[in-house]
């Protein structure tokens, strides 16, 4: 197996899956539309041909079996029903495990021979179908089927007419290179399918009347950026697989680059980042005494940032890669729970840095499916609360300055705070005193424990607790916030915010005594100058009144990071407001961009995001403010429930 | 000795009032890059204005400073001044009763002379360095009028940016008046070394 192409076809192979799956997902959605099979075949298609070059025979051979299904589908011989797309569905589940078998670099194994029964009955049940058809009707002329047996081609005979293209090729076009073009390519295979691929048959074709679709499926989806069923333009996914013009000029003005470069680039501009720092606070020291010098620093400086932020954008990938998994999602679980869901996703086009992208799938998918199995109602239990049958999930991406907001929200019947409550004690999460004194927000954020969940029964969906607190952590991981409201019967929103870049994070100095620390930018509201007459004790915990109708916590970093607290009045202090609570220092000393190195040998949990190197050449710790409220919470009602215990 | 004693408490209280006003300063000034930093490249312009107003802050917590470090030793030298007076003043006295009694000493008349002119030199000493506070409170005085003008290029830019929704002009409004805050205190502190080098012996 050659391992060049490997690399270059693998990605591909990836990109061609996603797409097949949210084509085949649109095709359930909008079975008339011969586009989207079109691109469908198209994809499976273009995934065999690469398949055929390394030899993975196995993989060639679900894609022919998937070609064929999809073939008899053009045909209109046979509706688009739930079945037939779950066994597309399935199909694209198999190539996307044997893409990983041959990331491995190992040949895959021929793939669940159910499934592969199921997809053959499928299209036999096609074919028994045109026979009848042919017998009823003799007249009728039966185009573009291609036998789905006879089509096969073993690796001798692929080799010899890839020998005879190439041979080929020099007298039809002089070449200086043995690359053969998309259309040799799409002729070669042709020639090998005998005159034409199953799914090459032209779209405008005409066929057998198709039958009626089976009843509408659970799950619909829509998303806001391209609706082909409200504006009835044709899908453009297939465009990027076919080789147009534009997808031509597209292939030219991009390149595929290895992330792992992209990543040492990202370092590099770091570490550049790191100097320019050091050196504009060196140069402040004598900048009065040399213009020169001054300006020098100064374009320096803008330059650097022009560079940072064109490598911030190199990182920035759309939400449509995160977003493209879940109507997949949402039309399984749908399916399986027997809930009529329809799914919109807003916001597609919001760009995010890539690491916020691959880390947030799998918290996604959990969201999702948490909204599906504990938030939505059954259909006819909605239908008696006169909600519509279909319920609705919401998925947005939204920008906001700085940072990106992800909500995913529902219209299901929302969170109870008192069963959570209860749920909680019943696993020994809380003891009951505890959660008699629970806020009703405290009491619903006790789902982000870890092994927390309402469902007695463990099911495929939900039920093993395990989810939510992933979900919170990987917000933190990746220096994002997380929200959860929630409305009894109306619904339940839970919203994440992330940093629009992990490159280089914005940070504001302060002091505390004589020790130095760091706080993230994007979790700062605004400083305050401390006035102890608006400080006051409620329920054992310090809060400051910032004003009339604002009261938050008030967290002294003295005694949570030096056990000595802060002498207000007596010692120099100010305040830090962050989203979670006031944050006492001894003095805010300014902001600079830093770039976070992260402290692997620190236990979990700490309140650290990381550290840096400032400007004067220090190491800075970055404090996390949110771990230091929680900190400063749970110093208080752990004596006081340790205290109701004894 | 009234002098001194309101230099004293004049100097305390700008100290008190100019440190937290240039505090005040300080801080809305990182409150403004805060805000510009949360709000992206939008907001950048603003950025600009937020970095000079903190560097002009600076500067300003930089000449108060000077200020601060000529006050001791103007109190210390009028301070020598009264005591090396009322040396004088006891000399003069002794003058007094021995010539009342029809004798003289020719070396306290010496004596009083030497602190005589002492008290001169400490005098000319107060009224440089009084000067060179004057000269400071007006540097003072400048970069203040210099904060007063970015705080305008603030308000203008902030007028610019308003679709973004980012509070400046209230940002903006906020560092004028701690700007006015900190011009208020070095007014008085101005007022009040006028003051003494009218009321003291000191021509100026």
């Amino acid at each position: 197996m050659d391992r060049e192409i490997l690399e270059d076809y693998l990605p591909e192979a990836r990109e061609l899956l996603e797409q097949a799956q949210e084509m085949a997902l649109r095709l359930e959605a909008d079975p008339q539309d011969d586009n989207i099979l079109a691109s469908l075949f198209r994809a499976f298609h273009t995934l065999k041909g690469g398949a055929g070059f390394l030899e993975a025979t196995a993989l060639v051979d679900w894609a022919h079996h998937l070609e064929d299904l999809l073939d008899r589908l053009r045909e209109h011989t046979v509706a688009v029903t739930p079945a037939v797309i779950d066994g597309i569905l399935g199909g694209i589940d198999v190539i996307a495990d044997m893409l990983n078998t041959l990331a491995l670099g190992e040949e895959p194994s021929p793939g669940p021979e159910e499934l592969a029964r199921t997809l053959s009955q499928l299209a036999a049940a096609t074919e028994q179908k045109k026979t009848e058809q042919a017998a009823a009707a003799p007249d009728t002329p039966s185009q573009g089927v291609t036998t789905t047996a006879s089509d096969e081609i073993s690796t001798a005979d692929f080799a010899a007419a890839l020998g005879r293209l190439k041979s080929a090729a020099p007298s039809a076009k002089p070449q200086t290179t043995d690359e053969i073009s998309q259309e040799e390519f799409e002729a070669y295979l042709d020639s090998l399918y005998g005159g034409g691929a199953p799914g090459l048959i032209e779209a405008t074709s005409p066929s057998t009347p198709a039958p009626q679709p089976s009843p509408a499926p659970s799950s619909t989806i829509e998303s806001a950026a391209e609706s082909p069923s409200r504006n009835g333009s044709p899908p453009t996914q297939g465009s990027t697989v076919h080789a147009t013009p534009a997808g031509n000029e597209l292939a030219d003005s991009t390149l595929r680059v290895d992330a792992q470069r992209l990543d040492a680039v990202m370092n590099q501009v770091g570490e550049l980042v790191l100097l320019r720092n050091r050196l504009t606070s060196a140069a402040a020291k004598i900048l009065d005494s040399d213009e020169d010098l001054a300006r020098i620093a100064r374009e320096m400086d803008l330059t650097v940032n022009d560079l940072q932020n064109t490598v911030m954008r190199l990182r920035m990938q759309p939400c449509k890669r995160l977003f493209q998994q879940l109507p997949r999602v949402v039309r399984d679980a749908s399916r399986q729970l027997g809930k009529e869901v329809r799914l919109d996703i807003v916001g597609e086009e919001v760009e995010i840095d890539k690491t916020v992208v691959d880390a947030l799938s799998a918290p996604l998918t959990h969201l999702l499916r948490n909204s599906l199995d504990h938030g939505i109602e059954y259909p006819a239990e909605r239908e008696a609360l006169g909600k519509p049958r279909e319920a609705r999930i919401r998925v947005a991406a939204i920008h906001l300055g700085d940072k990106v907001r992800i909500e995913v929200s529902d219209d299901g019947h929302g969170i109870d705070a008192q069963k959570v409550a209860a749920k909680a004690v019943e696993k020994g999460l809380i003891t009951a005193e505890q959660a008699t004194r629970l806020s009703e927000q405290d009491a619903i954020e006790l789902i982000f424990r870890p092994g927390f969940s309402t469902n007695d029964r463990v099911t495929d969906i939900s039920g093993r607790g395990v989810g939510m607190d992933v979900v919170r952590e990987t917000t933190r991981a990746l220096r994002g916030r997380l929200d959860l409201s929630t409305r009894s019967g109306q619904g339940t929103t839970v919203a994440l915010e992330f940093p629009l870049t992990l490159a280089v994070l914005p940070v504001l100095y302060l002091r505390l005594r004589r020790e130095i620390y760091a706080l993230p930018i994007s979790s700062i509201n605004g400083l305050l100058d401390i006035d102890p007459r608006r400080q006051h004790r409620l329920g054992g915990q310090s809060v400051y009144r910032v004003d009339s109708d604002n009261v938050v916590p008030l967290v002294d970093l003295g005694h949570i990071l030096h056990q000595r607290p802060l002498r207000l009045g007596a010692e120099v202090s100010e305040g830090v407001l962050t989203d979670r609570g006031l944050l006492l220092v001894s003095e805010v000393l300014g902001t600079e961009d830093s770039v976070v190195k992260a402290l692997d040998f620190l236990s979990e949990p700490n309140w650290y995001q990381g550290a840096t190197i400032s400007g004067q050449g220090q190491v800075v710790l970055i404090l996390d403010p949110a771990s230091i409220v929680q900190k400063a919470l749970e110093g208080v009602s752990v004596p006081r429930s340790a205290k109701v215990a004894t | 000795m009234d002098a001194v004693l309101q230099l004293v408490d004049a100097s305390f209280r700008a100290q008190q009032d100019m440190e937290k006003s240039l505090r005040d300063i300080d801080r809305r000034a990182l409150n403004a890059m805060i805000l510009v930093k949360r709000h992206g490249k939008v907001l950048a312009g603003y950025g600009v204005v937020a970095q000079a107003f903190r560097e002009r802050a600076a500067k300003l917590r930089e000449a108060a400073a000077h200020l601060q470090a000529d006050i001791a030793p103007l109190i210390e030298v009028q301070m020598r001044i009264l005591q090396h007076t009322r040396l004088q003043d006891s000399i003069l006295q002794m003058e007094r009763r021995l010539g009342e009694r029809g004798s003289r000493c020719a070396s306290l008349a010496d004596s009083r002379q030497t602190w005589a002119q002492r008290i001169h030199k400490e005098e000319e000493q107060a009224h440089f360095i009084l000067r060179r506070l004057l000269t400071t409170v007006e540097k003072l005085l400048e970069g203040i009028e210099e904060q007063e003008y970015v705080v305008t290029n603030g308000r203008i830019e902030a007028a610019l940016v308003e679709a973004v929704g980012a509070p400046l002009m209230r940002v903006s409004r906020d560092m004028g008046e701690a700007v006015a805050a900190v011009a208020d205190a070095i007014h008085r502190y101005k007022t009040q070394l006028e003051n003494l080098a009218y009321e003291s012996r000191t021509d100026l």
